[in-house]
């Protein structure tokens, strides 16, 4: 039986490993916990934005 | 003149006005079955449904190079299309060797349906491809694992419906789709490779929860212990 790590952002917040975004993390196998650390909601929305704007920029 | 002879005579005036309309093949055509038409609403209309047909055909044969792979960067985006003009005659074949060539295709459009497959060219990476429009139904995405999906689905809030055909071996995300189908899901990580490793698929929380039981989703996303999910 094989299981999944599954990481949970706490309210308010968002998990990231710099690249991915998300609210729950289901880990791949061999991908560590210790990659991901919180950000704010606030901050999270601040870098879409900005992502975005990159975007509409091309 | 006799009965026998008046049907002929009304057999070759259709056959006119049909061979007229399809002959002229363009918009005069309607006026022209019409014209021709004489008393027969028939024949009027067949020539005006034949010339709306050459018409279409001349243009979409143009437009999408009978069907051979093309370069479709910002073709759809933005107004240039609406529901009603919208109608491919053969799918959204983006070309391998332009590097462009499936950027923004749908990009910011109102459209609501592909209505055809869209189909990403070799080694492409398919930018924007569908970013902040309003489509909701993608009938088929045919995908290879040479592709990579940047913001292809960005501000896709609308998407409920996607059916992807081949293998996505790069990050994706669907992480604004909070529409999207329980089938639909199901598509996207069913086309996951199975021997990549290190990538993402982002799904909405939203659609999940509302598609998935947990025991279901544990039980789906089982099959794929290569890939990192995040549930945006």
């Amino acid at each position: 039986m094989k299981t999944r790590k599954i990481l949970y952002a706490d309210e308010g917040k968002i998990l990231t490993n710099g690249e991915i975004y998300g609210k729950q993390i289901f880990l791949a196998d061999g991908v560590s916990e210790y990659d991901f650390y919180e950000i704010t909601e606030g901050e999270y929305e601040d870098i879409i934005a900005m992502q975005e704007e990159a975007a509409n920029d091309i | 003149m006799s009965v026998a002879a008046k049907l002929a005579q009304i057999a070759e005036n259709e056959q006119k006005v049909y061979d007229a309309g399809e002959n002229k093949g363009y918009t005069d055509g309607y006026e022209k079955g019409k014209s021709e038409g004489g008393d027969t609403e028939a024949a009027y209309e067949q020539g005006k449904a034949d010339g709306k047909q050459a018409e279409y055909d001349a243009f979409w044969d143009a437009f999408q190079n009978y069907g051979e792979p093309k370069n479709y960067g910002y073709v759809f985006a933005y107004d240039a299309f609406t529901d009603e003009t919208y109608n491919p005659k053969y799918p959204i074949n983006c070309i391998y060797s332009q590097a462009m060539s499936g950027n923004y295709v749908f990009s910011y459009s109102k459209i609501t349906n592909t209505k055809v497959a869209v189909i990403c060219g070799a080694n492409r990476t398919m930018t924007g491809t569908f970013a902040n429009s309003k489509i909701e139904t993608i009938p088929k995405f045919v995908v290879l694992e040479t592709n990579a999906f940047t913001n292809t689905f960005q501000k896709c809030t609308a998407l409920k419906n996607i059916t992807i055909e081949g293998v996505v071996a790069n990050n994706i995300s669907f992480a604004e789709s909070s529409l999207l189908s329980r089938e639909s899901i199901e598509s996207i990580i069913n086309a996951l490779s199975t021997t990549t490793s290190g990538n993402t698929v982002t799904i909405s929380k939203i659609a999940k929860e509302n598609a998935f039981t947990d025991e279901e989703w544990a039980s789906l996303i089982a099959t794929k212990p290569n890939w990192t999910i995040s549930l945006a």
